[in-house]
């Protein structure tokens, strides 16, 4: 008598967690980060031109941009705080033009390359105004 | 846990080890560090004793086998005589492992430059083993800071040779997570982390 009620128990059991809705899938993991290089080329004051350090970490980016299949490169100059706003605008501009010429010059598609001139936004080190700050006049080039 | 570390340990004194006073010297990397995982080896690089596993929540991590790692090579043998298939691509594997951990974390003068230099030189060494021949390699990351992140403990510093900007790994000492907040953009910077390390692999499947 006590094994059959234990066996209608187990039975009860068995179709009850039959009837129990399958387990949500876990949800798929969130797609891996693009990969992405960036480097920092530095000016000499109110110069948008290359020294020979830049060029070599240009030619470091462009290696890198030209290994990456359907790689995109985002080119944005800077300025420290010394001079008036308007020109270091230009400025910061010339620098980021400099830096995609050199890039293309190095092989890489222009049309990947996409430029900014920040001007004295986004300073590195915070300095007040009219400030010659090396770190500040920059070019950022991020590959991804 | 500890007993566990207890057989790896006797294992190191086999193979030969440091004198005892430079073991003494080395920095070490606490026990508190220590994970275990499963995962799966993607690829081996047996030039540098590396390994690439892939962790079913992490991804893809590489690792280099420390000697502890008896079973690293194909051909090695164990305390019977028995060859070991090694590490191969595709084999399941639990893994005793350090994550990166940071040892110096400072501004940059020239004492602290030196300092790093004889970290770097001398490695360190997995607190409870102390005879492990090949010990926990440590890397030197020192240039400019362009950015601090207090949130996930990382600095990004720019290579003043090559003008690349890296990002550390994760900060996780207090004494390193203390200078991180002094830290700001512009600052000199050096900082050694170790490298991550396995210990012990085990060949699941």
């Amino acid at each position: 008598m006590i094994r059959s009620l234990l066996a209608i128990v187990a039975i009860a059991f068995a179709v009850a967690a039959c009837d129990q809705a399958p387990q949500a899938a876990s949800p798929a993991p969130p797609p891996a980060p693009l990969p992405m290089k960036y480097w920092m080329v530095f000016f000499d004051t109110n110069s948008a031109t290359l020294n020979d350090k830049a060029a070599s970490t240009v030619s470091e980016a462009a290696g890198i941009a030209k290994a990456m299949a359907n790689s995109t490169v985002t080119v944005t100059g800077y300025t420290d705080t010394d001079g008036p706003p308007a020109y270091n605008m230009a400025l910061s501009l010339r620098r980021a033009q400099a830096v995609k010429a050199a890039l293309v010059a190095s092989g890489v598609s222009s049309a990947a390359i996409t430029i900014s001139g920040k001007g004295e936004e986004g300073l590195l080190v915070a300095t007040p105004d009219q400030t010659k700050m090396e770190s500040n006049r920059r070019v950022q080039i991020v590959v991804q | 846990m500890l007993a566990g570390l207890s057989a790896v340990a006797g294992t190191a004194m086999v193979g030969g080890a440091l004198p005892a006073a430079a073991q003494q010297d080395k920095p070490v990397v606490g026990l508190r560090y220590q994970n275990n995982k499963r995962g799966t080896i993607h690829s081996v690089d047996p030039a540098t004793r590396g390994f690439v596993i892939v962790w079913q929540d992490m991804g893809r991590v590489k690792l280099k086998a420390a000697d502890l790692v008896t079973n690293y090579a194909p051909g090695s043998t164990t305390g019977g005589n028995f060859a070991q298939p090694g590490l191969q691509p595709g084999q399941i594997v639990d893994v005793q492992w350090y994550d990166y951990i940071d040892f110096l974390i400072a501004r940059t003068t020239p004492e602290v430059s030196a300092k790093a230099k004889a970290m770097v030189a001398s490695g360190a060494r997995a607190e409870g083993l102390p005879d492990s021949e090949q010990q926990i390699r440590l890397m030197e990351m020192s240039g400019m800071v362009v950015k601090t992140d207090l949130t996930l403990y990382t600095i990004d510093i720019v290579n003043p040779a090559s003008g690349e900007v890296l990002q550390t790994p994760q900060i996780r000492t207090e004494e390193g997570l203390a200078a991180l907040r002094t830290l700001k953009p512009g600052d000199p910077v050096t900082t050694v982390f170790s490298i991550q390390t396995a210990i012990k692999v085990t060949i699941v499947r």
